[in-house]
């Protein structure tokens, strides 16, 4: 044991440069640790945000699909338009006496 | 020769009656459906433009949430590089040099380094030669100032 004392105590400088070389060491451990550790905060937070884009995609579809329905609703409507205008033009003199009257009639 | 007229039938008492000629009265029936089915569509076009401005709402939400994912991304890319900074700490150089006594060229000591070289500080051994003089060796310590 004394002699590793003598030893150490001869070898001052390598000891004084071996104990910075592991307080460097450590000192980087940590430091890299606690980068790792952000890493993975921010990781988590990015799996949030992707699952919360992938709930905006869906509600886009859906809002197209809405849009698809309106169109086609629409057009039914211009359809039935068309049938009605038709239906008017062979209809007979009373036919248009009725629908004034149904249409106007006081309650 | 007939006349085809046709006139709302439920009035009011004292309501002057207005007669209209068939062909009239077709087209105003005509332009009265038109009217109804053409508020029909108008309903569902403002149901279409809400639509459109709850896409846009929804595409807005889409693009901040890009922005922060771009954000948080380059985050972890620096945080990276940090990392790679700090796990490569060590290089390993060589040096050969002339130092000078003075401003002399007299007796110049010739050297050569071996440094294993920190971001902070660099350590290592010299070997150095000079006319007239024993050649020796040393550790070198040096600590980076800027």
């Amino acid at each position: 044991m004394i002699k590793v004392l003598n030893y150490l105590r001869e070898q001052y400088l390598a000891v004084i440069i071996t104990v910075i070389w592991i307080f460097f060491t450590l000192h980087t451990q940590q430091k890299t640790a606690l980068l790792l550790e952000q890493t993975k905060k921010l990781e988590a937070k990015i799996l949030v945000l992707e699952e919360k884009d992938h709930e905006s995609s869906i509600i886009i579809d859906s809002l197209s699909r809405v849009d698809t329905l309106i169109v086609n609703r629409i057009k039914i409507i211009k359809e039935k338009e068309y049938v009605q205008i038709r239906i008017i033009d062979s209809l007979p003199v009373s036919g248009l006496q009725k629908y004034f009257t149904d249409r106007y009639s006081e309650k | 020769m007939g006349f085809k007229s046709t006139s709302q039938i439920v009035t009011q008492k004292n309501d002057s009656i207005v007669t209209l000629s068939e062909t009239v009265s077709r087209k105003v029936v005509s332009d009265l459906v038109r009217y109804d089915f053409a508020k029909n569509i108008i309903k569902e076009q403002e149901i279409r433009i809400k639509n459109y401005q709850n896409k846009e709402i929804e595409f807005k939400n889409k693009l901040d949430i890009k922005d922060s994912i771009i954000f948080h991304q380059k985050s972890i890319i620096d945080i990276h590089k940090d990392i790679i900074k700090s796990k490569n700490p060590l290089e390993i150089h060589g040096y050969v040099g002339v130092q000078s006594i003075q401003f002399k060229l007299v007796e110049p000591i010739l050297y050569t380094n071996l440094m294993f070289e920190f971001p902070k500080f660099s350590i290592g051994a010299q070997y150095y030669v000079q006319p007239n003089n024993p050649s020796g060796y040393g550790i070198v310590l040096e600590y980076n100032l800027f």
